[in-house]
């Protein structure tokens, strides 16, 4: 009786170890992976690209790109300003105003097609098109840009 | 660990793994909050840098419509100032129409008082020098003080006036007798530099002196230095006016008025023009 009860102990005390083995086993695999999407995910990556973003718009902006309506100078400048490997669309929505309300005039689009399953990061600009001392335009930039 | 029975043995290695098990737990909800934190951070820093971006955008959008009617400029600390007097009328329009864009189209409170740009007042700094710009005059009167009228080096002052608007131009009144001078330069001339008058003295900081410009004998404008090193320039009519102020610090022009961003992190601040 004596030999029965502690082999029955033996076994269970084995089967608790082969789980808590198990367990051990998948909380390390858990951690692996969890600490390697945390590493693949890098926020300041995010934080730099923006900025890459913003900057090539307010040069774009002080050069008088952004109010020039010339797609191929546009292009040109935003290939010319970017660094390689980032990609960028730009969205320049015009309003003229008059009576107290902005009317939407015109919509430009330049630069690449935003692609499809990649993270795309944003930048806007607002700026002013002056034409003989006085606003012509106000106009609201949007850029999408992303690591190619 | 020899003389240890089997049955310690396996209670040891047991509490061994338990051990390990809650030491990897705690290194995983320390790693995940170190995490979250930093991912925090970063939105945080996106949100300023955002609300910056935006007040920057704001304050360029300003200075290019200024520019149209005064076009203001720092070298170190050479303010220089280029513009058509009085202030054009749509000026005042024109960038309250700006403001109200950046409230509506900026996905952000923006909001701006834009009092004293639009009335033409502005202040060098750090000196706190104002300049003034109203129909019939403009004006540079720096502080009373060591710091201020004390830093102010020479004027170059150049009137230009359309064609046949003058005829003529000499000082009333001169003041140079003391020591502590600030060099002037004044100009007056046509748009089509058919008529270029140069007047340079080295004029009392503490004096007055006062330059006449005349057509057929009735004054038109007069440039006039005052105590404490301060500038005035009375027209009537339109005129054209380019001022080259020299201090011996690095200077910069802003307005007394606020832009402010308000978003996740809010921004508010003093306009800078140049």
């Amino acid at each position: 009786m004596r030999t029965k009860v502690r082999n029955g102990a033996r076994g269970f005390v084995f089967s608790m170890d082969a789980a808590l083995s198990a367990f051990l086993l998948v909380l390390v695999l858990a951690t692996t992976v969890l600490l390697s999407a945390q590493a693949a995910g890098d926020p300041y990556e995010k934080l730099q690209v923006a900025r890459i973003g913003k900057d090539a718009m307010v040069m774009l902006d002080r050069q008088g790109m952004l109010s020039s309506e010339n797609a191929t100078m546009v292009g040109a400048a935003l290939n010319a300003t970017l660094p390689k490997g980032i990609g960028a669309h730009m969205s320049i929505s015009t309003y003229a105003y008059a009576n107290g309300t902005f009317n939407l005039v015109n919509i430009d689009e330049y630069g690449e097609e935003i692609p499809g399953g990649k993270n795309t990061y944003g930048a806007s600009r607002n700026f002013v098109g002056m034409k003989n001392g006085q606003v012509a335009n106000y106009s609201s930039a949007r850029m999408w840009i992303w690591q190619e | 660990m020899a003389g240890m029975s089997k049955r310690r043995r396996g209670i040891f290695f047991t509490l061994s793994m338990l051990l390990l098990g809650s030491a990897l737990l705690s290194l995983i909800f320390f790693l995940s909050q170190q995490s979250t934190k930093s991912s925090d951070t970063v939105t945080y820093l996106m949100e300023v840098d955002r609300a910056s971006d935006k007040y920057s955008e704001a304050e360029d959008g300003l200075a290019r419509i200024m520019s149209q009617s005064m076009n203001m400029s720092v070298q170190n600390g050479t303010v220089r100032i280029n513009g058509s007097l009085p202030l054009g009328d749509g000026m005042a329009g024109d960038l309250d129409a700006f403001a109200r864009f950046e409230a509506e189209y900026s996905g952000m409170n923006v909001s701006m008082n834009l009092t004293n740009i639009k009335a033409g007042r502005f202040i060098i700094q750090p000196s706190g020098a104002a300049v003034e710009a109203s129909a019939g005059a403009f004006g540079i009167t720096p502080q009373d003080s060591a710091s201020s009228a004390g830093t102010l080096q020479a004027y170059d002052v150049e009137v230009i006036f359309a064609p046949g608007g003058f005829d003529g131009a000499a000082w009333q009144a001169v003041s140079n007798s003391s020591g502590d001078t600030v060099n002037a330069h004044v100009r007056v001339r046509d748009q089509g530099y058919t008529q270029v008058l140069d007047f340079r003295q080295a004029l009392d900081r503490r004096g007055a002196s006062l330059l006449n410009i005349t057509k057929s004998g009735a004054a038109v404008a007069t440039v006039g230095f005052s105590s404490p090193a301060a500038l005035s320039v009375q027209f009537s009519g339109n005129i054209g006016l380019k001022a080259s102020i020299s201090f011996s610090n690095p200077s910069y022009v802003e307005a007394d008025d606020t832009i402010r961003v308000e978003y996740a992190a809010n921004r508010t601040g003093r306009v800078r023009i140049a």
